[in-house]
């Protein structure tokens, strides 16, 4: 009962956030003058505004902040370590990598849109692989040594993008840096509607594996002694939520601490009960990079500022405040 | 009823070093059964190949006749519920906890407990005096407290078979009296088979009704207390000496152990 109450609320302050993000930009509009030109606006520029720039840019925000935030929580789960992110396996360095040979190899200037994506989404996904397949002993997934594969592979392929920034034109790196640090700016409709599509789809399936991550806070033993398939259990989520963080990083660049700081919020002040904490994560998430967002374009209008560093900076510092304040409660 | 549970030929091991080899035994449904023998003598790797850890080499583990290497994970949580010696539960309140031990029971897509559910659930807390505390976070507890609410969960599993390793281990003894005199009650109760790796002889003996010694990785010798409880067998498998009485009130064999500084004043 008290779950379902916080949902009821998680909900509204997400549809708030949305609607109130739509208002803000160049042209400032109120709530009613938001809903009168969604409901007989069309054809004006406001309405074009809103249904090409505005609201593209806060369905992405909230996929991809549901997506990597989801993601984080898959990944805590299953490595048991609640400072273990999305980008700590090296998926965004893998990403970062592969849109730099991209450009520098020139293939960009002819660029269509979906090239910097899919180098970016194959980058990421081919890096997540390889630290699954060298974590795999005599059958076996070790979570450890991924781990710590996952660390070395990142920096591996940071130090060869380092390379190839070093001995690529300022232009070249120019535009490397610019799709790194991050933005929701996405002008591909079709990009943006994958995003959505799947990080929905991540959100269901992740709930059939409610139970296997609520076992495994006890330990992959202990979750096995209670008569959970662990081994497929975490090959399955582990899949999941690197094609989660795949996905967001082709469309949106890398946008970091969102893995991170929210889930361990949820945890803190909502539940560590996963059906509560996978779809609390998913939704506040997205609610959090969509103001992180709205922060971004505003702060120094008419330029904008990269997500990310909003972010980590908003995101950090909220993160220290909850963290100060719950433990001195206990 | 005979061979309820039952180790054939069994041998497991780590890839690289120690292994236990040729294991027989049998228990009877409804039995308590302790595994003992010294530190190195395969009774924590009996465990691990019980609870299917580590993977058999050799031979076969049947509980009612059923290869439990045939079960899956699920079934086999259902019909073995194992009580290990620590339990790593964070921020995990004591009642979500044994609430836990209904998971195997549970469909995919079904993540709510049900009335039954949480009605076992407080049943198994209630039996085990741990209703009390069912609001408490899992590290808040003391080792006792743990340990029973641990067992409650194995029991909201609703199992066949009991396993426990080493279940008084890190308890003063009055938490380990108390452990085993709920493992006994719940054995006598519920005819709940159980079996556990035991350290403390004269614990295992006073409680157990049949035990199996292991020395070397194999079994030495198997029998009810008054059996094999004795210098010999103790003196063979644990190399040292001591002295066997039996206990007054229960008719139990129980173990002295001697100093070597008397020892050499004897001589």
């Amino acid at each position: 009962m008290k779950w379902i109450i916080i949902l009821v609320i998680l909900v509204i302050l997400s549809t708030i956030t949305i609607f109130y993000s739509m208002t803000i930009g160049e042209i400032k509009l109120s709530f009613s003058e938001l809903l009168s030109i969604l409901k007989n606006g069309k054809g004006t520029m406001s309405y074009t505004i809103l249904t090409h720039i505005r609201i593209p840019r806060v369905i992405l925000g909230f996929a991809v902040g549901g997506a990597l935030s989801l993601a984080g929580v898959i990944l805590q789960g299953i490595y048991r370590n609640p400072l273990v992110e999305p980008y700590t396996l090296g998926i965004s360095g893998g990403a970062a990598l592969g849109v730099a040979l991209v450009i520098v190899f020139g293939v960009a200037h002819t660029a269509t849109t979906y090239l910097l994506p899919f180098a970016g989404f194959a980058g990421s996904v081919i890096t997540v692989f390889m630290v699954y397949f060298l974590s795999i002993r005599h059958g076996r997934i070790r979570i450890q040594s991924m781990l710590l594969i996952g660390v070395m592979i990142s920096f591996i392929s940071s130090s060869a993008m380092m390379f190839i920034m070093s001995t690529s034109t300022s232009e070249q790196v120019h535009s490397i840096v610019f799709w790194i640090m991050g933005s929701l700016d996405e002008p591909n409709i079709t990009l943006i509607k994958t995003a959505a599509i799947a990080s929905i789809a991540g959100l269901v399936l992740t709930y059939l594996f409610v139970q296997p991550l609520n076992a495994l806070r006890l330990g992959e033993e202990k979750a096995r002694h209670l008569g959970v398939n662990t081994e497929w259990s975490i090959r399955l989520l582990f899949i999941i939520s690197s094609l989660l963080v795949g996905i967001s990083v082709a469309v949106a660049g890398v946008i970091g601490f969102v893995g991170l700081v929210i889930p361990h919020m949820v945890r803190l002040i909502i539940s560590n009960n996963y059906r509560m904490l996978l779809i609390s994560s998913f939704l506040i998430g997205g609610i959090f990079i969509v103001l992180c967002d709205t922060l971004a374009r505003t702060i120094i209008s008419p330029n904008e500022l990269p997500v990310g560093v909003i972010t980590g900076i908003v995101g950090g510092t909220v993160f220290i405040v909850v963290l100060a304040k719950t433990s001195l409660k206990k | 009823m005979k061979n309820f549970f039952k180790i054939e030929n069994f041998s497991c091991g780590y890839r690289t070093g120690f292994k236990i080899e040729n294991v027989n035994f049998s228990i009877h449904k409804g039995s308590f059964a302790g595994i003992i023998g010294p530190n190195g003598s395969g009774k924590s790797t009996l465990f691990k190949g019980v609870t299917q850890e580590l993977k058999a080499h050799k031979g076969s583990i049947l509980l009612n006749n059923i290869n439990i290497s045939n079960m899956s994970y699920k079934e086999k949580a259902r019909n073995i519920a194992i009580v290990t010696q620590k339990i790593n539960a964070e921020a995990i309140t004591a009642y979500e906890y044994v609430l836990m031990g209904r998971i195997p029971h549970k469909k995919h897509l079904n993540f709510f407990e049900s009335k039954y559910d949480h009605a076992i659930a407080q049943k198994y807390m209630e039996m085990t005096d741990t209703w009390r505390m069912r609001n408490k976070y899992m590290n808040e507890l003391s080792g006792g407290e743990q340990q029973l609410v641990s067992i409650a969960r194995a029991l909201t599993q609703e199992p066949q078979l009991l396993l426990l390793d080493e279940p008084t281990s890190y308890l003063d003894i009055t938490h380990q009296v108390q452990v085993l005199n709920l493992i006994q009650k719940l054995n006598d109760e519920l005819g709940l088979t159980v079996l556990m790796i035991i350290h403390d002889l004269n614990l295992a003996s006073e409680y157990c009704d049949y035990l199996i010694m292991m020395k070397n990785g194999t079994q030495y010798t198997q029998g009810t207390p008054n059996e094999i409880v004795n210098y010999e067998n103790i003196e063979a498998v644990y190399d040292t000496v001591v002295i066997t009485k039996t206990n007054p009130l229960s008719n139990n064999p129980v173990v002295f152990l001697v100093s070597q500084k008397t020892l050499d004043s004897l001589k």
